[in-house]
């Protein structure tokens, strides 16, 4: 048997090998036995490597040339059927393309290790009250932690720096890290030029310096190496460049300009601002860690009650990098799996088509000596021929696909840089194409491979029963179907319930941007007022500008919140229930978001230093902390700096400030005058404009640098390009899952239309045959689309069965949206039983025609 | 006399190895000693060109191979002709027949 024969030289070499050596020593043995009875000499036993050699060429060049044969073969019979070959190879392009793209999407952003020494020992720090309650650590809480042994070592304090950066090029306000220096020795990374910080520049009395990013080092030196050395002054104090930050590095984030070194002066009331990094020590878990944490944080609470409740949460740094993105590229990576199994299971159904129709061609063979092994491997090369093809096809699509998740992903998703079509993606499509290939060569060759030479021969034409296994196979599809367009209708629905949210402003038209004065040329806060007045007054005389408004926090960047008292309600300075959020803002802030003043009125210029303190609520602090009584009049006190008592004189309707991933009331806010606070940050504004926000950005430049030429506009934004921005990942999502889930119906249409048309073919007498017993065309094409119909039916069933089950997964990536939503589910099985029946029209078209007396003669 | 050892060509070993495995499944040693007997001592088969011939024929399907107990119940490979090979015998045998034929005309030929 040659198959077996090549099998064995194949897999089992060692096999042969020992086999030749019992061959020999029989044959030795003999010989010996011979030479003993006759007393002659014993000849030698020949040169046996040389013919041993011979023995294994003999094996190996067999196996070359039937493999040859065998492709020449496949190839032939591949281009006699172009249109199975090209469908098959596109299936499996698409499927394999696809999750590979999507694994490399989840390998980059999930799997792949940190690039840092020792990665999983990295710690990152935060704290909270809850688990899942994070905030940046307090200084002075780690000052006291790093001194005690918790498990952790190295610890690195960090914090994010803004500074106006002049001295090289135009001045701007630069993002940038201020940290430890001990942050890059701990991280190990290298410098592209020069050399990082290091320890030793923390030291007091050591010269100022700083590292800078490797996109400003080409911006703005056009990346040439004399930057060393150079002087770079941050708010107005020098510091020499000492080396530039890889690319690469992207830990402080992509528009992370300059690293410099820093003490944190650590009192005890620095607020949680900071960013903290340790290491575990050696043969410590993060357990243990943790358990050392709390203990820590128990003694400390007991010094500092401001303190108490609160706890560190020690974190891996892969972990806190990845966050939430873990949830949605898990919802990806199932949804891309089902549409292989789609894929899959057309390809199934191609194969079995196939077989079958070449039934007669491979039975003759088999009648005329060929053996089952032979044909079988025949079919298994044909198979490997569009495996193979179809896995370099999949390259393609894959790297298409990868191209345009980078693209358009949302920057929340971390790491995307790592996304990329390297080793383990490749693997991981060639594993794939392997393991489809080996699952769909073996079904069909086996199959034919042990032909019944009588039914085929006689060529008489195959009935529904030998459709059963492929008709279950096509009912699972739309079942598949059915669970993703199930779970697309969930996501879109929930994307359109965020997009419906109410804002409480109107977000067009509005530009917002940072101006940030000198401190030192604006010590203090009556200056700042001025300053924003004079910058205002400018502003609001553009043509094109309606209106002008400076704030604290603008909604979509950043809120706060700060405790309040009322007459009969003293203030708890440490207990969060007692709470709201707090904005301080410019007079004509509520013209410019065309906020809606309820009742009362809103800030006017009168309201300044020296005149009486007022307030402005929204209207749920109306229903919540006034309880419903008229807000107007009563008196309030913020825990905002010495904040005196404030009546309120007007209230105005409510804003949301951010969406959230779950549907929240909106925060009921506090505004103050910014003309009656000594407590203003004051650095945002915002311009109503008629036209295009973004077009009037150069003139607002221009007009800041009229009243201060150092004045610069900071990242100017469209106010609808935030909101955009909360918008993108659920839209990202929806449109990634809506895409496989009408590539998923198109496939299943396909596989239904398929095997629909094959069934009609095949039944082609019958219908002969009731056509000229006087079935009407309309009766013989209503069985077509009945049998289509209980496919339809119970396949759908399946799958709305098994979506229900599953929707539960999908809980927290619905806003607003139950799992249970009974709408999509009916729509998701509407839609399939719509394109299940288009694709089942054509076939009961062609029933509908079939000519009895042609097809009787055929049958 | 001297044993005909190099002039044997490998189509014309195929061929008699072909021609004893006829009448039945022999080991290789057997086939050997089989030709060796048969042709009066005159082709005397080396095991550097008879095993090399036997896996070979068996790779092409013309001999198919099974272990089992020789007469002094040692385990030895014992060999058989195959339908193909049965074919490829009669083939090889005529094509052989002609070509002698033929070479004796040649050898006879005067002048």
């Amino acid at each position: 048997m040659m198959l077996l024969a090549k099998l064995r030289a194949l897999l089992w070499r060692r096999k042969l090998e020992r086999e030749l050596d019992e061959e020999l020593a029989f044959h030795r043995a003999m010989l010996a036995e011979k030479q003993a009875g006759t007393g002659r000499p014993g000849r030698r036993f020949g040169n046996e490597l040389r013919w041993r050699e011979a023995t294994r060429e003999a094996w190996l060049v067999a196996w070359v040339e039937s493999l040859g044969q065998d492709l020449r073969y496949a190839v032939r019979s591949l281009r006699r059927s172009p249109g199975y070959a090209a469908t098959v190879i596109l299936m499996l392009a698409l499927g394999i393309g696809a999750n590979s793209a999507i694994f490399s999407l989840a390998y980059g952003v999930l799997w792949k290790p940190l690039p840092y020494p020792q990665a999983e020992r990295l710690i990152d720090l935060k704290q909270g009250r809850t688990i899942t309650d994070h905030v940046m650590v307090s200084g002075w809480d780690v000052e006291q932690a790093r001194q005690v042994n918790t498990g952790l070592q190295n610890w690195i304090l960090y914090a994010r720096s803004e500074a106006l950066a002049t001295g090289a090029g135009t001045p701007a306000v630069w993002q940038g890290t201020m940290t430890e220096a001990g942050f890059f020795p701990m991280l190990g990374v290298r410098p592209i030029l020069g050399r990082l910080l290091t320890p030793a520049d923390d030291r007091p009395g050591a010269p100022a310096v700083v590292d800078i990013s490797a996109a400003m080092w080409r911006e703005r030196w056009g990346g040439s190496a004399s930057v060393i050395g150079r002087t770079l002054n941050l708010d107005s104090r020098p510091y020499t460049i000492v080396g530039v930050v890889p690319e690469s590095f992207t830990f402080s984030g992509k528009s992370n300009a300059f690293w410099r070194p820093w003490q944190p002066k650590g009192d005890s009331s620095s607020g949680r601002q900071y960013g903290a990094l340790a290491r575990l020590a050696p043969g410590v878990t993060l357990a243990q860690a943790q358990r050392g944490l709390d203990l820590e944080m128990a003694r400390l609470a007991q010094v500092k009650s401001s303190d108490k409740g609160w706890r560190f949460i020690a974190r891996p740094l892969h972990a806190a990098l990845v966050g939430d993105a873990g949830n949605q590229l898990h919802l990806l990576l199932a949804v891309v799996a089902l549409v292989l199994l789609i894929a899959s299971i057309n390809i199934a159904c191609l194969l079995l088509a196939r077989a079958q129709r070449r039934a007669r061609e491979l039975a003759t063979r088999a009648a005329l000596g060929a053996g089952r092994a032979r044909i079988a491997r025949h079919l298994l090369t044909e198979t490997a021929l569009l495996v193979g093809a179809g896995f370099g096809a999949s390259l393609l699509v894959a790297w298409a696909g990868i191209g345009w998740l980078r693209a358009a992903a949302p920057a929340s998703i971390p790491r995307l840089d790592q996304v990329a079509l390297n080793g383990p993606v490749l693997g991981f499509a060639a594993g794939l194409s392997v393991l489809v290939g080996l699952i769909f060569a073996l079904a069909p060759a086996l199959r034919a491979a042990a032909p019944a030479l009588d039914t085929r021969l006689q060529g008489r034409a195959l009935g529904p029963r030998h459709l059963r296994g492929r008709t279950v196979l096509i009912a699972v599809q739309i079942g598949l179907a059915v669970v993703l367009l199930a779970g697309s209708g969930l996501l879109l629905k929930a994307l359109g319930r965020m997009m419906d949210v109410r804002l409480g402003f109107n977000p067009s038209h509005l530009l917002v941007f940072y101006v940030s004065p000198a401190p030192a040329r604006y010590p203090k806060t009556p200056d700042l007022l001025n300053l924003y007045d004079r910058v205002s007054a400018s502003l609001a005389a553009l043509p094109g500008v309606r209106q002008v408004a400076a704030a604290s926090f603008l909604p979509f960047n950043g809120n706060a919140s700060t405790g309040y008292a009322l007459p009969n309600l003293p203030m708890k300075p440490n207990d969060d229930s007692q709470s709201v959020g707090i904005n301080v803002v410019g007079p004509s802030y509520f013209a410019a978001l065309e906020i809606p003043a309820l009742t009362g009125r809103v800030f006017l210029a009168s309201d300044r230093a020296g005149s009486a303190p007022v307030a402005v609520v929204s209207q749920s602090v109306a229903r919540t902390v006034f309880a419903g009584k008229n807000a107007i009049g009563q008196r309030i006190r913020l825990d905002w700096g010495k904040d005196p008592w404030r009546t309120v004189v007007g209230v105005v309707g409510d804003v949301r400030s951010y969406l959230g991933s779950q549907p929240m009331p909106p925060d009921p806010t506090v505004y103050i005058p910014s003309a009656q606070t000594d407590v203003f940050a004051g650095e945002p504004f915002v311009l109503r404009t008629a036209g295009d926000p973004l077009a009037i950005v150069p003139a607002a430049q221009k007009s800041l640098q009229n009243v201060d030429p150092d004045l610069p506009l900071d990242q100017p934004q469209a106010m609808a390009e935030a909101y955009d921005g909360e918008l993108v990942a659920p839209r990202f999502r929806g449109v990634l899952v809506s895409g496989f889930g009408l590539l998923a119906l198109a496939l299943t249409a396909v596989g239904l239309y398929g095997l629909l048309s094959y069934s009609v073919g095949g039944r082609r007498a019958e219908f002969g045959v009731r056509a000229a017993l006087g079935a009407r065309p309309g009766q013989v094409m209503g069985l077509v689309l009945r049998q289509a119909s209980w496919l339809i039916a119970g396949g759908a069933l399946a799958g709305l069965v098994t979506a229900w089950a599953l929707a539960r997964f999908l809980e927290a990536l619905l806003y607003g949206v139950r799992p249970t939503d009974l709408g999509v589910y009916a729509g998701a099985v509407a839609v399939t039983a719509a394109v299940g029946l288009a694709a089942a029209w054509g076939p009961a078209r062609r029933a509908m025609r079939v000519d009895a007396a042609q097809a009787l003669r055929e049958g | 006399m001297g044993a005909e050892r190099d002039n044997l060509l490998p189509g014309t070993l195929d061929l008699l190895i072909l021609k004893t495995l006829e009448r039945g499944e022999f080991h290789g040693y057997d086939i050997a000693e089989r030709i060796l007997a048969t042709s009066d001592h005159v082709l005397q088969v080396e095991e550097g060109a008879l095993y090399p011939a036997l896996h070979r024929m068996q790779v092409r399907g013309w001999l198919g191979a099974r272990w089992g107990l020789s007469d002094n119940n040692r385990r030895a490979k014992f060999y058989r002709l195959t339908t193909a090979g049965r074919r490829q015998l009669a083939a090889s045998r005529a094509s052989w027949e002609r070509v002698s034929l033929a070479v004796g005309k040649v050898l006879r030929a005067e002048g």
